[in-house]
């Protein structure tokens, strides 16, 4: 019943963004003997929106039906990209939806203290000194549990780079997330012009060094868009781009939520799509391509890829506009998790 | 493995319909015309034929006349696959030695009934 | 969750959509997933905006405080609505063609016979079934087929009786000679022919409570939704279709259901899973103690004499 459609939505899906990918790269999809074909797609996934209710891919569709006979190359082309971003979008709806949800278990004390020390350690990294500084007395309190044993001489535990006053207490290793293994490349000038290039041999992991950019005077007035919308639009160049040269690979991005001027935006999609499509025609073959994964680390740009682990470092002109660390939202877990922290009970539970 | 020929002069049609085909387990072999699909079927014949109506230098219908009178030529599932809804030419080809009948647009649920019920899958 | 149900599709609170899960258990017997809510928020959105609601919370507000029975059963419709096409259940149409309809016209040879497409949703069953019946008229000689299709009130049940199906519909199941020969083309749809419109009739019905509103069957086919019902909705349909069922007549499930453990009065037939015979019932006539009947004895010899005591 439901499930059927998820198993037709699947197959749509696939189709659709198989059939867009082509109609992209026609030269004149007008032209006789492809514009019935476009024409048929576009009937083809109006039919499939209509059964799966999915309003928007059926209004796309249809703007595109509609631009065939009656607007120029140019709005064509944009709506064709439209339904493209749009097919990709409820691609990615459908695979969070096929998700298995993990079962919840109940909280011990150990995950108490885990959660609150991940939490902590996401935000600790952004923090301002004075603020990192008052975050880090929190977790003044000793740890250690039975099951469990600080490893400040593990090679691979990084300690966060804040300004800790030292007659704090000791400050607990936080887990570090592990990073693909970089290796040199060497690429096209039009890249290196304001990008900063690593090179790094294929078996270290380099640490996070980038240089702060310092915020431009200029004052953009243009509205602010989320870097997940404009990474929407990136994937789904990438994707057509790797399509064209037959490559197949996959995306990932993590923006940190964060927010740029749409002029921004629109620049760094570009530079980006530069990069990525370089990456994709030239740089990699088929044997060596997997996975690009694009990131935001401190204020800069990286794209990492699996198998190679290329990363190509852009510095934009202007910082992205970060969000607050502590929202309302985000305010009320974390005054629980500090309370459970401080809790005289629970502190007396967990010490050693 | 099976092999399924797609005789179609859109490219885009040859790639969305094989990417369909190869989804139901098919080996697959394009032509562009009637006649390129005959001097393919020389070389091998296929176990399916998926075959649009309206080509340059020899039609859908011609093909399936042809390949029938061939040595061999009983041997694939032919289904056309064409834009033509008209049900005397549904007749028509039918009569030629279609064994079934898809009509333009198509999706893969359609592609994947027809096959089905041709016995291909 | 996708760009169509952030921009512009109306959203459930998650305890409503939970009352809706609970409504769909109760009315039509089908469990709901916990995590389609997504899905069910857009099969509702179509419905609310044809229903003419503002919003989806609006719709289901006027459907838990007024309760509306008639919006009840079109929401547990919509819920419930599943992708089906022609001849979708082989196996069943497969038993319809070389059993029932070959056993039914040796048992009667001419007259008439009743089926019955219990759960008809947009009719590609019932039309199925009357273009069987229509393609073995030569051997069903002298047999009239009627076919009665059953199921909630709903947009798709409205569709079924016009017998009008668009060109993907008609491409999903149904073999090409069938469709040029029971169909016609009218415009880019494809409507069903005369012959075979005539053979069937719909009706709305309440699936789970108001079947005795209904006369009883040669056949009945009920297939694909068995499984979705929940085990006490299962219990309670089928002795519903029991009573549906003229004796010696059959219950065609689809491919993989059974009746199980329960069977209802129902045998198998040549010992095959999902196709059934029903049971010839015998009721023995409840004997009135207060009636009189005649011993047979014609005459006072060998009576016995009783003498009562009377103090």
């Amino acid at each position: 019943m439901i499930g059927d459609d998820l198993n037709f939505a699947q197959k749509f899906t696939r189709t659709a963004a198989d059939g867009l990918s082509l109609i992209a790269e026609m030269d004149d999809p007008r032209a006789t003997g492809e514009s019935a074909v476009v024409i048929d797609m576009m009937v083809t996934l109006q039919r499939g929106a209509k059964r799966l209710r999915a309003r928007h891919i059926y209004s796309g569709a249809q703007n595109v039906l509609s631009a065939m006979h009656h607007e120029d190359n140019q709005t064509l082309s944009g709506r064709i990209d439209n339904l493209g971003s749009v097919v990709t979008e409820y691609a990615r709806g459908l695979e969070e939806l096929l998700q298995v949800p993990e079962t919840p278990s109940v909280a011990t004390p150990n995950d108490k203290w885990e959660t609150a020390r991940e939490t902590l350690n996401e935000i600790l990294p952004k923090a301002a000194p004075e603020t990192a500084d008052m975050l880090s007395r929190l977790m003044r309190a000793p740890v250690v549990t039975e099951a469990q044993v600080p490893e400040l001489d593990a090679p691979e535990i990084k300690t966060p780079k804040i300004g800790v006053s030292n007659l704090d207490a000791e400050i607990l290793p936080f887990k570090r997330i592990e990073k693909p293994t970089p290796s040199q490349i060497a690429l096209a000038d039009t890249l290196k012009d304001g990008f900063n290039l690593s090179s790094e041999s294929d078996a270290q992991i380099q640490q996070d060094t980038a240089p702060v950019i310092t915020k431009a005077s200029v004052i953009d007035e243009s509205p602010l868009v989320t870097l997940d919308a404009m990474m929407r639009d990136v994937v789904a160049d990438a994707l057509s781009v790797a399509r064209s040269v037959g490559r197949t690979i996959s995306l990932s991005y993590d923006m940190e939520d964060r927010s740029t001027s749409e002029t921004r935006a629109e620049n760094l999609r570009g530079r980006l799509g530069k990069a990525l499509s370089q990456i994709i025609r030239q740089s990699l073959t088929n044997d060596r391509i997997g996975h690009i994964d694009v990131n935001v680390a401190g204020e800069q740009l990286h794209i990492m890829t699996g198998t190679t682990a290329l990363r190509v470092a852009i510095d934009p002109e202007e910082a992205p506009a970060a969000k607050p660390m502590i929202t309302k939202e985000s305010e009320k877990g974390l005054r629980a998790q500090l309370n459970a922290l401080l809790d005289p009970v629970s502190m007396h539970e967990t010490a050693s | 493995m099976k092999t399924c020929l797609i005789v179609d002069d859109s490219r885009m049609i040859r790639r969305v319909a094989g990417r369909i085909v190869k989804d139901l387990g098919f080996e697959t072999v394009e032509a562009i015309n009637g006649q390129d699909a005959l001097d393919k079927c020389l070389i091998e014949m296929p176990h399916a034929i998926l075959v649009d109506w309206a080509m340059p230098v020899m039609d859908g219908f011609d093909f399936v006349k042809k390949l029938r009178a061939s040595p061999q030529g009983d041997k694939p599932i032919v289904v056309f696959c064409t834009s033509v809804r008209d049900v005397q030419r549904i007749v028509e080809a039918l009569a030629a030695g279609a064994d079934e009948y898809i009509m333009k647009p198509f999706d893969s649920d359609i592609i994947e009934s027809k096959f089905a019920l041709a016995g291909l899958v | 969750m996708s760009a169509d149900t952030r921009q512009g599709a109306m959203s459930l609170q998650p305890s409503y959509y939970d009352a809706l899960r609970r409504l769909t258990l109760e009315l039509a017997g089908v469990h709901l997933g916990d995590n389609h809510a997504f899905l069910v928020e857009t099969r509702l959105s179509r419905l609310a905006r044809g229903q003419g609601f503002d919003s989806l919370e609006a719709m289901v507000n006027e459907l838990f405080m007024k309760g509306a029975s008639r919006l009840a059963l079109q929401i547990v419709s919509a819920l419930t609505e599943r992708d089906t096409h022609f001849f979708k259940d082989e196996t069943a149409f497969k038993r319809l063609r070389e059993i029932v309809l070959p056993d039914l016209h040796r048992k009667r040879g001419g007259g008439r016979v009743q089926l019955l497409s219990f759960g008809c949703a947009s009719g590609q069953e019932a039309y199925g079934m009357a273009m069987t019946a229509y393609d073995m008229r030569k051997e069903l000689d002298e047999l009239k087929v009627d076919i009665v299709a059953v199921d909630y009130p709903s947009q798709v049940l409205e569709r079924a009786k016009n017998g009008r199906y668009t060109h993907f519909d008609v491409q999903r199941g149904l073999p090409i000679q069938k469709l040029i020969t029971h169909f016609d083309s009218v415009d880019s749809d494809w409507v069903v022919k005369d012959h075979i419109k005539e053979m069937v009739e719909f009706k709305e019905t309440h699936l789970l409570s108001k079947l005795d509103e209904l006369d009883d069957f040669h056949a009945v086919m009920f297939c694909g939704s068995l499984p979705h019902y929940s085990a006490p909705a299962r219990v309670r349909v089928l002795r519903g279709l029991t009573n549906l069922v003229k004796d010696h007549g059959y219950l065609i499930l689809g491919e993989g259901e059974s009746l199980s453990q329960m069977n209802f009065g129902f045998d198998r037939v040549d010992n095959q899973q999902g196709i059934y015979i029903k049971r010839e019932v015998i009721i023995e006539p409840e004997i009135d103690p207060d009636l009189k009947v005649h011993n047979g004895r014609t005459s006072f010899q060998k009576a016995k004499v009783i003498r009562k005591s009377l103090t």
